[in-house]
């Protein structure tokens, strides 16, 4: 008869291994997810931050470019108020175009009601 | 077995020894952790605040100052200012020589300022902007370019003297600038930034940056083109005249709002550290009282007839132009015989304007001076207003009586002296002169409205007054002054210039006031032209002055004159749309025709119609 004790032993001891193996893949999976996860979590967590730094480099470069845009809308307006004297105007009517005042006789207001029709608008 | 045996845990001595260690230093690494987490944190979250934050101060933009319709006549603009800290420099001779060729400046300037012990200088302020670029694109340690506002004036020369300047801290010194300085500067704005090592902006912790503050807008009474108008004109006679300045001043009688206010030479805001400017920088027309001449037998012909004293039908024999009276020889221009109460003021005979005040006691004529407002302020909102001089009746001598009556031993603001004729032209109303019609701050808006001060004269006394003035235009001395198509109602003067204690044979100041169209008054103006050498009289050189820009004035207003054709339509044949009320448009007549008799009416020309919208305020 075969020795029956020795080859339940094995067979026990073979288990043992095979249960040892499963259970540390076991926990190497676990470990493995766990990892991902916190690494995932970090990402999350670290993303935004970085595109908020981000936008706030883009934020910070589109407000001084609007302030540069307003510094020149300013000194264009300013240009505009310099062409707009009345004395250049006035020359401008009076040398290049051959304008001159209205006499009395040549003055006509046009009226509907209380509204001047082609009325000087601004 | 085998296995078992050799991993069989240790412990002795060694690894008691190891654990102990690793727990005092993790004991250690956590007392740590709780000092610095519990006990310190406030104080470290402050330094770490301060090391990657940073809090900036946005100065306000100064206020612009605009006319009555919203056209600029003041704003700022940035520009570059340049200063240097000393201390970073490390080799001025070599920089020197960069700078002073961008600046402009001389060279050994420049270098002394680049060796200065002071830990800061200037270099240069409000620079064009290509020279800032130039020194910043050439990045020397130690120089650097700082943004700083410049008050700009684009109409150049236009009202110079009202608006006044602004320093180059920003400060307004003179003028409006000077008056309002407070809402025009406006109140600083702060901003947290967070910033990385490099110093660039990573966002923003509080405050909007975009959001610059500003300083309240200030809509004054004028109107650009009638300023224009005025300047013009005046600027020609003053040189026709060869005289030594001049002054025009457009009330609107009904408001008191001052429409224009011109004073010749003229000062350009944009140069205000030029010495040659500096002289004219003052506004005389509110800080110089002068001596008004005739243009005041106004008040001792109002007074006479209020008082019922005498008649414009009244006689009175002007001694053939010599008279004395009170140890004074009273002379006239010409010699008049017998002369009509209306006859002596259109005429501007003295004697006779000192026969008719006779009728009147010192207190008298001293109650319609001061009713006239002469001798106090007028208030309007004008800085270094004087009020002019009239000394109590107890403080007359002799022949001040009589001087007073035509206009002598007084003396008088020209403002106060137009304000005078356009309470004549307002119903009898005498108004607080205004400057300023609007303060704006962001949505908040200041109005002053138009202030009646008291009432001088009844209607019946006024009908008569305009009719004497209307004469002085059409009869008398100030024919110079009608505007075709118009009834102009005026006073010319020819006021002596005080010199080395007694009056000037040779400088005199021209003058003329009135209002126009005399049937309802819708502006009164005055002309002043000082020291003129080739049209002596005010009839001469300041009535032609009146003529050309009421002229241009009321076309300007659209006032119809009498040969002005209206055509009065059914329907509207104007494809745009009436503007709202709030609008601000050009002036327009309401209504002008008819005058009537007795109590006249105010003026009806709607100079303006409130406050100007949002959106047409900021750009």
């Amino acid at each position: 008869m075969p020795p029956q004790p020795q080859a339940t032993s094995a067979a026990l001891i073979m288990s043992r291994g095979r249960a040892r193996r499963i259970a540390s893949r076991y926990v190497g999976m676990a470990l493995l997810l766990s990892a991902v996860m916190v690494l995932g979590g970090v990402l999350l967590y670290l993303w935004p931050q970085v595109r908020l730094v981000g936008l706030g480099y883009r934020q910070s470069k589109l407000l001084a470019q609007r302030t540069q845009a307003l510094q020149r809308q300013k000194e264009l307006q300013v240009e505009l108020g310099s062409l707009r004297q009345l004395r250049r105007i006035e020359e401008i009517a009076a040398q290049h175009l051959g304008l001159r005042p209205p006499q009395a006789t040549q003055v006509i207001y046009v009226r509907s009601g209380q509204h001047v029709v082609g009325q000087r608008r601004e | 077995m085998r296995l078992a045996g050799r991993f069989k845990p240790y412990s002795g001595p060694r690894l008691r020894l190891v654990v102990g260690l690793f727990g005092c230093i993790f004991c250690a690494i956590f007392i740590r952790l709780v000092v610095v987490q519990v006990f310190q944190h406030t104080y470290l979250r402050d330094l770490a605040e301060r090391q990657y934050s940073r809090q900036i101060t946005l100065n306000p933009e100064r206020g612009r100052v605009l006319d009555r319709h919203g056209r600029v006549l003041a704003t700022s603009v940035p520009v570059p200012s340049v200063y240097a800290i000393p201390q970073d420099i490390e080799d001025p001779d070599a920089i020197a020589p960069k700078v002073a060729q961008i600046l402009g400046q001389p060279l050994a300037t420049v270098k002394r300022q680049l060796e200065s012990s002071s830990p800061f200088v200037w270099l240069a302020r409000q620079l064009p902007p290509e020279v800032g670029e130039r020194l910043q694109k050439l990045n020397i340690r130690g120089v650097q370019v700082l943004q700083e506002t410049r008050r700009f004036y684009p109409k150049r020369y236009l009202a110079g003297q009202v608006l006044g300047f602004v320093g180059v801290d920003g400060v307004g010194l003179v003028g409006l600038e000077h008056l309002y300085n407070r809402e025009l500067t406006g109140t600083p704005r702060r901003v947290t930034l967070q910033r990385d090592a490099t110093g660039r902006t990573v966002q923003v912790i509080a405050g909007d940056p975009s959001d610059q503050p500003r300083g309240a807008d200030l809509y004054l009474t004028l109107d650009e083109r009638l300023q224009y108008v005025a300047e013009k004109e005046l600027a020609a006679r003053v040189q026709e005249t060869q005289a030594k300045s001049g002054l025009v001043l457009i009330m609107h009688p009904p408001s008191g709002d001052i429409l224009a206010l011109a004073s010749y030479p003229f000062f350009n805001p944009n140069d205000f550290q030029d010495p040659k400017q500096q002289v004219w920088q003052r506004n005389r027309a509110v800080t110089d009282p002068v001596e008004p001449g005739s243009t005041f037998k106004l008040v001792t012909a109002s007074a006479a007839l209020e008082e019922n004293v005498a008649q414009v039908t009244d006689m009175f024999y002007c001694e053939n132009g010599l008279f004395v009276r009170g140890g004074r020889r009273l002379r006239d221009h010409h010699p008049y015989g017998l002369l009509s109460f209306s006859q002596v003021i259109e005429k501007s005979s003295n004697i006779g304007t000192a026969k008719i005040s006779e009728r009147l006691s010192d207190d008298q004529l001293y109650t319609y001076i001061r009713r006239f407002g002469f001798g106090e302020k007028s208030l309007v909102n004008l800085p270094n207003e004087d009020g002019g001089l009239i000394r109590p009746p107890k403080k007359w001598s002799k022949p001040t009586h009589y001087s007073l009556a035509f206009g002598q031993e007084v003396t008088v603001t020209s403002l106060q002296l137009l304000a005078a004729y356009a309470a004549v032209a307002n119903g009898g109303w005498l108004m607080r002169p205004r400057m300023v019609e609007h303060v704006v701050q962001g949505d908040e808006s200041q109005f002053f409205a138009p202030q009646a001060r008291h009432r001088v004269l009844s209607p019946q006394t006024l009908e008569r007054i305009n009719e004497i003035l209307v004469g002085v235009v059409e009869r008398g001395t100030g024919k110079q002054a009608a505007v075709e198509g118009y009834t102009v109602a005026g006073k010319t003067g020819t006021a002596q210039k005080v010199e080395r204690g007694g009056y000037s044979h040779s400088k005199v100041l021209a003058s003329f006031v009135g209002y126009v169209p005399a049937e309802v008054p819708q502006l009164a103006i005055l002309v002043l032209i000082d020291e003129p050498q080739r049209a002596k009289w005010g009839g001469e050189a300041a009535a032609p002055v009146f003529k050309r820009v009421a002229q241009q004035a009321l076309y300007y207003l659209q006032v119809p004159s009498r040969q002005t054709q209206t055509l009065s339509l059914e329907t509207t044949l104007d494809p745009t749309p009436t503007p709202p009320p709030g609008d601000r448009e050009s002036p327009r007549v309401t209504s002008s025709a008819g005058a009537k008799s007795g109590e006249r009416e105010p003026a009806r020309v709607a100079l303006s119609a409130g406050p100007k919208t949002e959106k047409e305020r900021r750009p």
